[in-house]
């Protein structure tokens, strides 16, 4: 675990690098109302799909990732020891 | 007059000259970087259609069979092999440079020959070649995980060109031929060739020789390995199975579970190992589908995986060779002494995430195109969750914990100058033909009418993209995205590593203990015998003792008494 290390970006930059990414990702939001987008999948004609997509997506695999560690993680020489 | 040295050939006599430069490194650096440039130039005068026959115990054989596909592979293996070239330059003998050299030039030509192959027998030899020269990559690390890791690659690939090999023996016993055309999955050859590549190709459940075997080789030979054998599966499968159904299914399982590990994975290496197959899993899907754009995105995805994985790569190669290490939980904060390197990695990073105007925004789109095209409708989404996870394992995970997260304080340098060169043109052919995709178009097998370019297409993919990477940050920020610890995660390779050495341990005791209770009944019933013939004939037994000759007669006397009365009587 390296929870005890010190970031290795400092604080006001690190503060900096995701404020503009939060403006980033809403002018990202306000532009599916904006540009008229062409659908070819059912899914493609919801509101915001994508980025509700990527976010619930990525969401459930990091979930889903800490279960299956729970289930496949062992020891670093565990494959060593026979 | 079309070029007549196969392409193979340049590569497998060029490494007959490397070991005899052992002494003279700068001729041997020369003569390497060399060899894929002179490869290319006579690469490029192959005229489509062009083909070297000749005869073997009634067979006609292929060596060289000049299609677009195959020369599309052929260009993408001499740039792989320059790159992989100049990125192993410093090479000493210390790291068994002479070895390293060779096995990688016989490796780079194995796959050309492959490529070029048009008949079973000469792609079966160069399928074994890959193998065989490619495990010196491995064991040249020379670590005890390294050694066995090689062994296991070792036998896999010598297992799948044996099933290979059987595949076309009944092929060729079917139909009187040994030419490697579309197969299909009518009969038992198609699917023995099919499993043959499956292996090769990084397929479910046979996947695990690739994240077993790929972080063990050396920083420079994984960047080989990157490029070669499983391009050279996917290859194979674009011409044996365009438009088989079930690959669309195997691709997408392919797409989709290595991403969980990759979120779990403490080795960076290994981490780019599940990755391969996620992408590998794309290009499956793709020659699934089968239509002439859905190949087109395969075969060029495959292109461009060669130079964005292989920077990937690269880019972990130069981190192991400068600090020795590739774990996330040793690495971090290494962007303040390599930023070049760092920067290169990111660009790496972009372009597997497919962030347009890099190279994977436009073959990715193809293959996604292309599943919509044909109604593929329950199949695009679960492409579409691999795409994002991508993002999560390739595109923020690698850079992020080897160049940023906690500060690992390790200080170190940039690597020599030939690693910065080998990513510098692997990150400008990234963007390259992120920018001008009519540059892979060209050489793509099908006539392309496809622009990615479109303002909804760019939208929708910056927008997944943006909100992958923001669900990403909050977990981080959460606290609650997975920790880097130093473990292990058991994958199909527990069957044989653990499951079947269990077995073998189980059964041998169980052989030696039944063999040890009948071995133990034998040799009791044995001496019982022996007991028994000791107490009769032994020095005291009955059947051994003297008898005075006066009872003898006494004996005999009773008997003819007993005679005699009967006969009275």
């Amino acid at each position: 675990m390296s929870d005890h290390k010190p970031n290795s970006v400092p604080p006001p930059w690190a503060g900096i690098i995701l404020i503009a990414f939060a403006v980033v990702c809403a002018i990202l939001v306000v532009l599916d109302f904006v540009v008229d987008r062409y659908v070819e999948h059912p899914l493609e004609g919801w509101t915001v799909f994508y980025p509700l997509f990527g976010f619930v997506g990525i969401s459930c695999l990091i979930l889903l990732s800490k279960v299956l560690r729970r289930l496949v993680m062992r020891r670093e020489d565990y494959y060593d020891a026979e | 007059m079309p070029s007549s040295v196969p392409p193979f050939l340049i590569f497998l006599v060029g490494a007959l000259v490397v070991p005899l430069l052992g002494r003279v490194p700068r001729v041997r650096m020369l003569w390497l970087v060399l060899i894929p440039v002179v490869g290319a130039l006579n690469a490029m005068g192959i005229e489509e259609g062009y083909q070297l026959q000749y005869e073997l115990l009634g067979y006609t054989l292929t060596l060289v069979r000049a299609d677009r596909l195959a020369i599309m592979f052929g260009h993408l293996f001499h740039l792989g092999a320059f790159i992989a070239i100049v990125y192993s330059l410093h090479l000493k003998k210390g790291d068994h440079a002479t070895v390293q050299h060779t096995s990688a030039v016989v490796y780079a030509g194995s796959a050309l020959g492959a490529v070029f192959a048009g008949d079973f027998i000469t792609l079966f030899v160069f399928w074994e070649l890959l193998a065989v020269s490619s495990v010196f990559l491995i064991w040249t690390r020379k670590t005890p995980r390294a050694v066995s890791a090689g062994m296991r690659y070792l036998l896999v690939h010598i297992v799948s060109g044996v099933t290979l090999l059987a595949g076309a023996m009944v092929h060729a016993h079917n139909t009187g031929s040994l030419e490697f055309g579309p197969m299909g999955l009518e009969g038992l050859a198609g699917w023995l060739v099919l499993l043959g590549f499956g292996v090769k190709a990084a397929f479910p459940l046979l996947h695990s020789w690739l994240i077993d075997a790929y972080p063990e080789g050396t920083p420079t030979g994984t960047v080989f390995l990157s490029a070669f054998t499983t391009k050279v599966a996917v290859y194979a499968l674009a011409r044996g199975y365009a438009g088989t159904d079930a690959l669309i299914y195997v691709g997408a399982v392919m797409a989709c579970f290595p991403i969980f590990y990759a979120v779990i994975e403490n080795d960076l290496r290994r981490t780019l190992g599940y990755s391969m197959i996620n992408q590998i899993g794309f290009m499956v899907c793709g020659i699934g589908v089968g239509t002439q754009l859905a190949i087109n995105g395969a075969v060029s995805h495959a292109f461009n995986d060669v130079l964005f994985k292989g920077l990937l790569f690269m880019s972990m190669g130069a981190v192991m060779h400068m600090t020795g290490k590739t774990k996330a939980s040793d690495l971090g904060g290494l962007y303040k002494t390599m930023p070049w390197t760092a920067t290169l990695c990111i660009i790496g990073a972009l372009s597997i995430s497919a962030v347009p105007l890099f190279n994977a925004f436009v073959s990715k789109s193809m293959i996604m195109s292309a599943l919509l095209e044909e109604h593929f409708n329950w199949i695009w989404p679960v492409m579409l969750f691999a795409s994002a996870g991508v993002v999560e394992h390739a595109g923020i995970k690698i850079p992020f914990f080897a160049f940023f997260a906690h500060d690992s304080g390790i200080r170190t340098r940039e690597p020599p100058w030939n690693m910065l060169v080998a990513m510098g043109v692997g990150a400008f052919a990234c963007m390259a033909i992120g920018w001008r995709p009519d540059l892979l178009y060209g050489i793509l097998p099908y006539a392309v009418d496809y622009e990615p370019y479109t303002a909804t297409h760019i939208l929708t993919q910056l927008q997944l993209l943006a909100f992958a990477i923001g669900a990403v940050a909050a977990f981080h920020l959460w606290k609650i995205y997975p920790a880097e610890i130093p473990s292990v995660n058991l994958d199909a390779d527990w069957v044989y590593r653990r499951a079947a050495a269990r077995v073998v341990r189980f059964t041998g005791a169980a052989v030696g203990a039944a063999d040890a209770a009948v071995r133990s009944a034998v040799v009791g019933t044995v001496r019982g015998v022996l007991r028994g013939a000791f107490r009769s004939h032994g020095p005291r037994g009955i059947l051994a003792r003297t008898w005075p000759a006066g009872s003898m007669v006494l004996w005999v006397s009773i008997i003819l008494a007993a005679f005699l009365l009967l006969e009275l009587l």
